[in-house]
């Protein structure tokens, strides 16, 4: 019997009452195929977590009170699909009673559509985000059959590990145009496409992407030296980067009507190694020695010589991907951990090594280890994230956790994301229902992201993100053409269809139920009492001015641009 | 020694707090509109500021301000006398050699850090990036210490085409404030049309209404900051002093002077900022990670870029009679490997390079340091991150043991206590 089985026994004897009702309760909905499998994993995560806790017995640190359903619904919509609960959606897990509404909301947004597809798009713009970035600059790159590809491989809960391996060795075109020429098309491509480097500073970027997105590692700046720091050498950046030496591009291009040579597609592949061929490409010691690196994987093993139809990529992948590989599992595991609780249990997610240690190791193992087992399975780690007492607290502190940051005794406050914020404000307004085309919508929030993404000018196609509660994100939400739209009262929008539809049902009582809808849209919840009164004071007067829908707007207009509406809490 | 925690700036956080408790609720009570546009009035008290030119990518220095002519590291390029008889720099910054005067260049930079995400986090913060401490950007904490002597509504920490460094543990209040296009207008500065100042106002009564009830769940300092950004912002879309950012108002030779380009049109801009009483105002210039062909994109472009936007910059603030209380810093994360590699490159290299610095005090035509025959070592005072800082800080009059107790309850230095750090005592005599 494996070490592992023995401990997955030891837990049900010992928390094994609580998990049968939990699992009985959960095995209702016919949809279900799945085993209940979470709770076991939860009760991992809350123990581990509370150990860190208690672990100071002088100053214990107490967590906070569990989240509201108000607060719980609305995190649980943003971190999973990227936007707010709409106000029928808050309202529908407010009032419910069910006492497993929490666990079957959870299985709900993951598993059910319309929600499943509405996760794989949010996850696929992550992921798109984090593989290429904001603006990729390469004309090499078709960002959106990345995303298409991305977004494919989410909905059907592909393996993590399967689709790793799929980015590192894939080849085909880039852009389905090429299907035209009878070229299979693979959107994976794009990855890769997009951090070839120049001549000069061939496959760089692909090197450090791959193990700082993969295996959570910072190699680049052992491009030039060795790291003073960490354990890493310009040996393993070179050794890293040997592995891409085989790929090759080939563009496609159009003359347009103009003049101009466009690109069509690109292709990526491989080129083909014989038995003997040289596996070495040169790098530069800082005193000047030029030195060959042969592919190396950051364990120290070599492939000194090329074999009949080898394949690097693939070689690579396996490693990376492997079982064995210590860096894999606890990457991504920390970096999902990272997404939901607002800070890794290693941070920055993407810097793991003995110069940065985790904050509760046992948890980044254990979760890394039970991930592994369950297959890579991403759905299957969020839901044992989201369902464990760290992530159901509240973002209020108490005296005793108001300055723990790295021990999750309450929930971190997060800003949104550019996405999460512009799909928030598409729900609040009902905006998809108003008359915005999916393709109107898309294009819009492009141009949001590109505003507010700073690209540094260096070689590493790294971007920073300057929109989170800064003075042009306020201007933006003050001002800009989105709020305009999101408080409109013309014909057709939001506001508009609330005010009339509301009024025409209700003869008295008509602004209170307003108001009451403008808070669940906005911020989910109910108006508290003297939230409800101060704003029907606010209705009153503009009312005896003549103005009764202009005060509507304001509210509205106050409510998106409060802390309450960009801040994940 | 000081110890403070960090607060908004201007008004205590109190006074704000108290401010919004009259408004909150009482539609027609004063809005913050009125309160800022009374300010706008006032005629500021002249301050410190900083300009810092940000080289992004790490420039060799060693092909412009150290050169080594007749190494087999030296280089394409000559060298060519300046305004001050020993100090010779590139030919490709003739400008500049005829202000070298107003400049000091530091020699002996030796700063360990060669990654563009490391060094540029130590070059702005003064430490290496850490787990548990979110360093603030020197442009912050200037903001933070200089800004509130000089009431005005801009943004006292200004970053033009370069998204710089955050704010750390100082808060969102202290962030960048990131103009990308200079010359444009800033986007959604004007409130919508048909949004007259008293709907304005009511806006804003209700969003701090709902902004104080959230403050007060201590859910975390975010949502103070939220209520300190917006409150930037507003004042921001009521001043008249936005016309700093507008180039119309200067003429074409002057904008000629500091190169039209966008890294010459920042420049400008970061001097009317100053002139309005800016703290801190950072122009990035990118483009300097010349692993390939670098001489060709020194003599083309960068150089010319900067010889231009720099020498102008610097003879406008001394004629303006600006330059005794701006500081000018030229630099970027790193330098450049005096080995030029196999494809005409020079890569990362921090052991040993060049920043310019000048004004504010700072003793001009000065050379701090030295390095060796071929650019390799610093043979003479070496002058690491945390010097540098403590030498800006004794310009702008900021205590070099500055200390402040980060929210989440650690002690953190404006000038990194373990690093043995001084400011650099020459260029003060």
């Amino acid at each position: 019997m494996s070490g592992r089985a023995t401990f997955a026994r030891l837990v049900l004897a010992l928390c094994g009452p609580v998990l049968i009702v939990s699992a009985l309760s959960l095995s209702s909905p016919a949809k279900d195929a799945r085993p209940p499998q979470y709770a076991p994993n939860v009760e991992w995560i809350n123990r581990l977590v509370r150990a860190k806790w208690a672990e100071d017995p002088e100053n214990p640190l107490k967590p906070s009170e569990p989240a509201t359903d108000a607060e719980f619904v609305r995190r649980i919509y943003l971190d999973i699909l990227g936007r707010i609960p709409s106000a029928s959606e808050a309202r529908q897990y407010i009032l419910s009673r069910d006492k497993d509404k929490k666990v079957k909301l959870v299985r709900r947004l993951l598993y059910e559509e319309p929600y499943a597809s509405r996760y794989a798009s949010y996850w696929a713009t992550i992921w798109s985000d984090l593989l290429v970035g904001r603006n990729p600059d390469s004309r090499d790159v078709n960002k959106a059959a990345l995303t298409k590809w991305l977004r494919d491989a989410f909905a059907s809960n592909r393996p993590w590990n399967e689709i790793v391996y799929e980015l590192i060795t894939a080849t085909g075109a880039s852009s389905p145009e090429s299907l035209k020429d009878g070229v299979p098309f693979n959107g994976a491509v794009n990855f890769l496409l997009a951090h070839r480097g120049d001549r000069a500073t061939r496959n760089v970027p692909a090197t450090s992407f791959t193990t700082r997105l993969f295996l959570g590692v910072q190699v680049q700046c052992t491009q030039c030296h060795d790291h003073p720091f960490n354990d890493r050498t310009q040996k393993d950046f070179w050794g890293i980067n040997a592995f891409f030496q085989q790929m090759t591009v080939e563009r496609v291009t159009d003359v347009t009507d103009t003049g101009r040579r466009v690109i069509r597609y690109v292709i990526l592949k491989d080129r083909k190694l014989y038995s003997g061929d040289p596996l070495f490409v040169l790098y530069e010691r800082r005193n000047g020695l030029v030195i060959a690196a042969v592919p190396r994987f950051l364990d120290g093993r070599e492939i000194r010589e090329a074999t009949e139809g080898l394949n690097l990529r693939e070689e690579l992948a396996k490693w990376i991907t492997s079982d064995e590989n210590p860096y894999f599992a606890p990457a991504i595991v920390n970096r999902m951990w990272g997404h939901f609780l607002g800070k890794g249990i290693v941070h920055p997610v993407d810097d793991l090594g003995k110069h940065n240690p985790p904050s509760n190791p046992e948890l980044l193992y254990r979760l890394a280890a039970n991930f592994k087992e369950a297959g890579y399975d991403l759905k299957q780690l969020i839901e044992w994230i989201t369902l464990s007492e760290p992530y159901g607290l509240s973002s209020r502190t108490n005296r005793t956790n108001e300055k723990d940051d790295v021990y999750f005794s309450h929930y971190l406050l997060k800003q949104m994301s550019p996405d999460q914020f512009f799909e928030s404000l598409m729900v609040a307004s009902e905006a998809y229902k108003s008359g915005v085309s999916p393709e109107e919508a898309y294009r819009m929030k492009q141009e949001l992201k590109r505003q507010f993404t700073a690209v540094f000018g260096n070689d590493e196609n790294t971007e920073a993100d300057t929109f989170a509660g800064t003075i042009p994100q306020a201007l933006l939400m003050m001002n800009g053409r989105l709020i305009q739209r999101a408080v409109s009262l013309q014909k057709g929008s939001y506001l508009r269809r609330l005010i009339d539809r509301t009024r025409r049902k209700y003869r008295r009582g008509a602004p209170a139920r307003i108001i009451d809808e403008l808070y669940l849209s906005a911020l989910s919840r109910f108006p508290s009492r003297k939230e409800r009164s101060a704003a029907l004071r606010m209705v009153s007067q503009y009312a005896a001015r003549g103005q009764e829908d202009a005060a509507y707007q304001d509210i509205f207009w106050a409510l998106l641009n409060s802390a309450e509406f960009a801040l994940i809490h | 020694m000081r110890n403070e925690l960090p607060k908004p700036a201007g008004m205590t956080r109190r006074h704000f707090l108290a401010h919004l408790a009259t408004t909150s609720l009482a539609i027609p009570a004063l809005g913050w509109l009125e309160n800022m546009r009374a300010h706008a009035d006032q005629i500021r008290k002249q301050g410190k500021s900083v300009i810092l030119l940000w080289m992004s990518g790490g420039p060799a220095t060693i092909d412009m301000w150290d050169m080594k002519p007749g190494a087999e590291t030296g280089g394409e390029f000559k060298p060519i006398s300046t305004s001050v008889p020993d100090i010779h720099i590139s030919e490709h910054l003739p400008e500049t050699a005829k202000i070298m005067h107003h400049l000091a260049i530091i020699r002996s930079m030796s700063t360990v850090e060669a990654d563009h995400s490391r060094g540029t986090y130590k070059m702005h913060t003064g430490y290496r990036p850490s787990n548990s401490m979110q360093h603030p950007s020197f442009g912050a904490l200037v903001a933070h210490q200089l800004g509130p002597k000089v009431d005005i509504d801009l943004p006292h920490f200004i970053a033009i085409n370069t998204p710089s460094v955050g704010p750390g543990f100082l808060g969102m209040a202290y962030a960048p404030f990131v103009v990308n296009n200079p010359g444009s207008p800033i986007a959604n500065i004007k409130p919508p049309a048909g949004i007259d100042s008293l709907r304005q106002r009511n806006r804003l009564g209700y969003l701090s209404f709902i902004e104080r009830d959230f403050i007060r769940q201590k859910r975390g300092r975010a949502a103070q900051d939220h209520m300190d950004v917006y409150k930037k912002a507003v004042r921001l879309m009521t001043s008249d002093q936005l016309k700093a950012f507008d180039l119309s108002q200067e003429d074409e030779r002057t904008k000629e002077r500091y190169g039209d380009n966008s890294f010459g049109r920042g420049c400008l801009i970061a001097r009317r900022l100053v002139e309005a009483g800016v703290a801190f105002v950072e122009v990035g210039l990118g483009g300097w990670d010349t692993h390939s062909n670098t001489f060709e994109a020194h003599r083309t472009r960068l150089q010319p870029t900067v010889d231009k936007a720099l020498s102008a910059l610097v003879t406008d603030l001394v004629s303006r009679g600006l330059y005794e209380k701006t500081l000018v810093v030229w630099m970027g994360e790193f330098g450049r490997t005096p080995r030029i590699n196999q494809n005409v490159g020079r890569d990362h290299y921090a052991r040993a390079w060049s920043v310019v610095v000048g004004g504010c005090g700072l003793a001009g035509g000065a050379v701090i340091g030295k390095t060796n025959a071929d650019g390799t070592e610093v043979v003479d005072r070496p002058v690491d991150t945390p010097d540098l800082i403590a030498t800006f800080c004794k310009a702008l009059g900021i205590p070099t043991d500055l200390k402040f107790i980060t929210p989440n309850g650690r002690p953190y230095w404006i000038v990194d206590r373990n690093a043995g750090a001084s400011p650099i005592e020459e260029l003060f005599s």
